[in-house]
Formats: C-alpha cells, sequence, structure tokens
C-alpha cells in the first residue's frame, strides 16, 4: 500500500502537468492565429432570426396567411439605429402565452398608425382578450397572469399605470368545465404537435392544421375595438374595469377625455377608418 | 440660500418618493407625450424587421444630457395628439433652450457643417463609394447620454484630462470668446474623461469593423486591424486612455467631427503630419517622420503587404515550430513517468 500511494500522486501530478502543457498550447496556438484571420467584431453579421422566427416562417411556408405578421420575439432587443433615448431593457417577455409562443411578444404590424398601440395592449393583455370576443357580456371573467412565472392572480394593484409589469389580463370561461377559452390542454397538445411536424408538412396540411389552431378566434371584424373599452359611458366599457382591479380614478383615465377623446379624434380628423382591421389602400 | 432651496427640494424629493416608490419616476410633462410613451409595450417591428421602441424611461432622461429640451424640441414635426410618424430628427434644428453664454438658441449646427467638410460626408472629395445611406449621421454614433460627472468619481479622474484639453470640447460648441472657461472654473474643479477608450473604439467599430462596408468603400477593415496593434491590444486589456482611433485620425485642436481622409493634407493621417500624432502627450517622445510610416493598419495578405505577410508567416511557423515541439516532448517525458515500462514493441518470447 505505501509504495502505492507515491505512484497514485505521480499519476495525478503527470495528468495535471499533461493537461496544463495540452492547454497552454492551446491559448499560444490562439495568440499567434489571431494575426491570420480577420475577427470581423462586427454586430451587423448576426444572424438576427431566432430558432422560434425561422420556425414560425416555417409554419407559414406556402400557406395563404393574410394576417400572419412578423412574429417579432424579443421585446427588449431594440435594434441600434433606433435606441437614441437609450431605454434600459425592461420589457417582460411572455413565455406562457399560447399565441405569443408562434406570433412573439409584438405581434401587431400591420395597421401603420395604431399597430405600436396595440403592442402596447399586448403587453399587459393576453391576445384572447380582444381576438376571442365574448358572444353575451359576462360570458368572461378575467384573471391576471404572470409571464414569467404562470401564477395566476384576480385582481393586481392597477392604482398606477402597468409599466413594466410582469402580468396580463386573460379571460377564462366563467361557466362550464374547461376554464380555458383558447389554450386547453387538447389545443396545447395540438399546438405542440403541429409546431414538431411543420417542417414535413405539405402547405395544404399546414393550412388546414392553422384553421383549426385558428377557429377559436373572431374575425378581425368583430375583434374588441379600442372605443368599446375607452368609451365615455363606463357601463359600455367591454372589460369589467371595476372587477378586473381598476380602482374609480384609474377607470376615469382610462375611459376619460384624454384616452377616448384621443380615439375619437384619430377618428373623426386623422385616420376615419383606423378602426378597421386592415390598411387602407 | 440656495442650498438650502436645494436640501429642502431632494428632503421633500425622499419623503415624496417614499410616499409614492412609483411617482417618483415620472418627470414634469407639460405636452402629455408620456401619456403613451411611458408604456415598455409601446413598439412595432419596422419593415426590415428591427425592433422599435417608442417607450421613453423618463427617469433616465431626466439625467441625460438632452433633460432640458422637450419631446418637441427635437421632434419639431410633432404638433399634436395623436401625431403620424415622426420625421427623422435633425440636430442642426434650433431647439427651445438657449446657449449659457448668450441668448441665442442653441443648436448643433456647427457640429453637423464640421461633418460635411469631413471624410464621413458622402459628397467629400476622397471618398471612394458614394453611398450616401452607409454615411453616419448623429445618432449613429451618439445617442442620449446620461450625465457622467458625479461627484463621487472626483477622486478617481485621470491627470491625463488637462484643462487645455477640456476647454477645446466646450469650443465645439462654444465660440472661444465665450465664458466657458468662467463656468468650468466656477462650476467645476475636475470633469470626468467623457468616453472610455474602449467606447470610442467600438462607436468607430460600429462600421469600421465590417468586411462588408469595408469592401464596398475600398477600405481596410480598420477596426480589426487597430485590434492587431499594441494601441488595440492596450483598449482590449483595459488600459486607461489607450489611444483610440481619435488619437491618431483627429488633428491637436481639432474637432473629431472633422476626421479628413488620409491624402487631405490638413488630415492628422497625411504622410507628412502622421508623426506628429504619435509624438501626443505622454505618447511617443521625439517622432521623425519616419516614425510616421510604420504601417498601423496590417493586411497581412500577400499581394497587398508582401514583406509583412512573409515575416508574419516565418514567425508563426517559428512560434509554432519550436513551442509545440517543445510541448510535446515535455507531454511524452510525462507519460514516460507515468508508465516507465511502456513499449509499442512486441516482447519477444523467452
Amino acid at each position: 500500500m505505501s509504495k502505492q500511494r507515491p505512484a497514485f500522486v505521480r499519476y495525478l501530478y503527470c495528468l495535471a502537468g499533461i493537461a496544463f502543457l495540452v492547454y497552454s498550447t492551446y491559448i499560444v496556438f490562439i495568440l499567434v492565429m489571431h494575426i491570420w484571420h480577420h475577427a470581423p467584431h462586427s454586430e451587423a453579421h448576426a444572424d438576427s432570426l431566432s430558432k422560434e422566427d425561422r420556425l414560425y416562417q416555417e409554419m407559414l411556408k406556402g400557406v395563404d396567411a393574410q394576417n400572419a405578421g412578423l412574429a417579432y420575439k424579443d421585446i427588449g432587443e431594440i435594434h441600434k439605429l433606433y435606441d437614441f433615448h437609450k431605454n434600459e431593457a425592461k420589457a417582460v417577455t411572455d413565455s406562457k402565452n399560447l399565441c405569443v409562443s408562434c406570433h412573439g411578444d409584438v405581434p401587431h404590424d400591420k395597421k401603420k398608425e395604431i399597430r405600436a398601440f396595440l403592442n402596447m395592449h399586448a403587453y399587459f393583455m393576453a391576445c384572447e382578450t380582444c381576438h376571442i370576443k365574448s358572444e353575451t357580456p359576462g360570458d368572461h371573467r378575467y384573471v391576471w397572469y404572470n409571464k414569467v412565472t404562470g401564477d395566476e392572480k384576480s385582481s393586481i394593484d392597477t392604482g398606477f399605470f402597468l409599466e413594466d409589469t410582469p402580468y396580463k389580463l386573460m379571460p377564462l370561461n366563467r361557466g362550464g368545465e374547461e376554464p380555458r377559452i383558447f389554450d386547453t390542454k387538447a389545443m396545447v397538445k395540438y399546438v405542440g404537435e403541429f409546431k414538431n411536424k411543420v417542417g414535413e408538412m405539405v402547405p395544404a396540411a399546414k393550412s388546414a392544421s392553422l384553421k383549426v389552431i385558428h377557429r377559436p378566434m373572431s374575425s378581425l371584424e368583430n375583434s374588441v375595438k379600442c372605443n368599446e373599452c375607452h368609451n365615455s359611458n363606463i357601463n359600455e366599457a367591454y372589460l369589467p374595469l371595476r372587477e378586473i382591479g381598476y380602482n374609480d380614478r384609474r377607470m376615469a383615465q382610462i375611459v376619460g377625455n384624454e384616452v377616448a377623446g384621443m380615439i375619437d379624434r384619430y377618428k373623426e380628423f386623422y385616420i376615419p377608418s383606423f378602426l378597421k382591421p386592415s390598411e387602407e389602400k | 440660500m440656495r442650498i438650502f432651496f436645494l436640501f429642502t427640494i431632494m428632503a421633500a424629493g425622499i419623503l415624496f418618493g417614499t410616499l409614492s416608490a412609483h411617482a417618483s419616476s415620472i418627470v414634469p410633462d407639460d405636452e402629455n407625450c408620456m401619456m403613451c410613451h411611458k408604456y415598455p409595450g409601446l413598439s412595432r417591428v419596422s419593415d426590415e424587421g428591427y425592433l422599435r421602441q417608442f417607450y421613453v424611461d423618463s427617469d433616465r432622461y431626466a439625467h441625460s444630457v438632452h433633460t432640458k429640451v422637450k419631446c418637441t424640441g427635437c421632434h419639431v414635426d410633432i404638433k399634436e395628439i395623436p401625431h403620424k410618424e415622426a420625421k427623422i430628427v435633425d440636430c442642426s434644428t434650433e431647439c427651445h433652450i438657449t446657449m449659457g453664454d448668450s441668448a441665442k438658441p442653441f443648436s448643433h449646427s456647427k457640429i453637423v457643417e464640421e461633418l460635411k467638410g469631413s471624410i464621413h460626408n458622402v459628397d467629400n472629395e476622397h471618398v471612394n463609394a458614394r453611398i450616401a445611406e452607409d454615411f453616419p449621421t448623429c445618432t449613429d454614433c451618439h445617442s442620449n447620454p446620461t450625465y457622467r460627472f458625479i461627484t463621487d468619481d472626483v477622486r478617481d479622474v485621470h491627470d491625463a484630462r488637462t484643462q487645455d484639453k477640456i476647454f477645446q470640447k466646450c469650443s465645439v460648441c462654444h465660440d472661444q470668446d465665450a465664458s466657458y472657461k468662467y463656468y468650468f472654473n466656477h462650476v467645476t474643479h475636475r470633469i470626468k474623461n467623457l468616453s472610455a477608450s474602449e467606447d470610442v473604439v467600438k462607436t468607430c467599430s460600429k462600421c469600421h469593423s465590417r468586411d462588408d462596408m469595408a469592401e464596398k468603400h475600398k477600405l481596410k477593415n480598420a477596426a480589426s486591424t487597430y485590434l492587431d496593434t499594441f494601441h488595440g491590444k492596450a483598449v482590449e486589456f483595459g488600459m486607461e486612455n489607450a489611444p483610440t482611433c481619435i488619437d491618431c485620425h483627429v488633428r491637436d485642436g481639432q474637432s473629431v467631427h472633422k476626421i479628413l481622409s488620409h491624402k487631405s493634407p490638413d488630415s492628422a493621417t497625411y504622410v507628412e503630419n502622421r508623426y506628429k500624432s504619435c509624438e501626443g502627450e505622454g505618447c511617443h517622445a521625439n517622432t521623425t517622420r519616419e516614425f510616421g510610416l510604420i504601417r498601423m493598419h496590417v493586411v497581412i495578405d500577400k499581394d497587398l503587404y508582401p514583406v509583412e505577410f512573409w515575416v508574419a508567416l516565418a514567425f508563426t511557423v517559428l512560434t509554432l515550430g519550436v513551442f509545440f515541439l517543445l510541448q510535446g516532448l515535455m507531454v511524452l517525458e510525462l507519460i514516460r513517468i507515468m508508465f516507465p515500462n511502456l513499449s509499442f514493441r512486441r516482447k519477444r518470447n523467452g
């Protein structure tokens, strides 16, 4: 035994020595060879498409998808051309919503005049809120879910405006066995399978699957419009503002002249057609 | 008296801040732009696929160098809410603030004029490829920085930024006869070095590190060739005040916006002037014309610079040849220590 121990230590030292020599050779190689390749040190060459973006493009290949949009994934990734105001990336990315998993966090890009406003709302309202309109008032109840953890709350602190909130408003069925109005277990499974298989699918099959996925959506003409919530008559507002946690002061701001009046001004003076879903030709 | 007033405001601010943590992040906004622009989600994807965020972090803006300028001071085309797509801001616009030493409206027009006289203007006679969209505008190099002068930093100021250099900065905007020297002496004792060396290199690298740009404009990849030099390595290893692009390409006393082609006799890099740039403060002493001829942006290219190519090849072979051989021997020796009787020869029976 006593003879074996020094041998074992010797082995260890030798192995450490070999590892050190190989590593130092690697370092010297890098240091010497770096003059031979001109690393561009550039930010401009990076392929900007993420894995999800590529998958989204794959989904739409050959499919006639009129309102598909660009599916921008990362709301913190401001392009440097437009970064004069240097906002520290505060935006919280939604990793829970099924629609966002394909359409991204910045989904609206069609109507020039209001796309930024719509994306601003998409930041704290799930797509389902406007794109799956309840047929009769009171059909839906609402929860605020955490975009990162998925935890649900019946109300959040809405005493101040929702700046960098991690919460998003989500409609649920009030009655019935299935509370989810879109992302039911069956739909989540279906979308998951569709994403896995989309690479091998022919356009017709893709179209059919996309139709199945988007069947619960209201048509764009019948989606919830700005002035259905920002309506000076609070009793007619589509969203039950008080129920989802808004106090009187904040409700007054949402339906007040500043916002509702702005929408009216848009409608009357600037772009009479701005509430219509598609771009005016 | 003023100090007491300031303290009162600060104390009130702290009290107000603790009472309403959210409200403290909002600055007065009498144009009501923040009604919409306070939301981080106010964004869209441009037709080229870039994210444009229209959110303005008012807390940050309040500490930025443009804090006195209202939104419409730069975005002059916006007259009403809601507004249509805003035009690109023209930095030579006269904004609503007045210059400190006169009642004249402030403007960056003097700098815009200087940029027009530089190689960074598409119409400059020495430009190789007249592709207008490749040429920088103000915002390609400048964003809206926050004030960097923090009183706690005063003891860290490096000696290298002398009073002359600071005044040189002031004179970029203000007239020589202006009272900025008065302001300097009375308002601040020290000014922190405005841009760290690596920031300067990073700014120029936005364009000058791109191979596609270099190819289009028949230039070398200036950033990567610079990073191969001792100067570049000093910056990469974090040496304070290491020489950057500006130190060689801007003539002493000139504005950085007026960089000229090396073919222009007024340029800092003109063959007859080059050595003078090397002679700068804290740089090389007693330089001669020949010293200035040492090539800086060297591409290892057999056709372009054959001497450099063969020297580099010889040194690479020599260094790696000697080093690899030595390392190989040492590894073999260690293996021998581990296995003293190891042999690949077949043992003979008997």
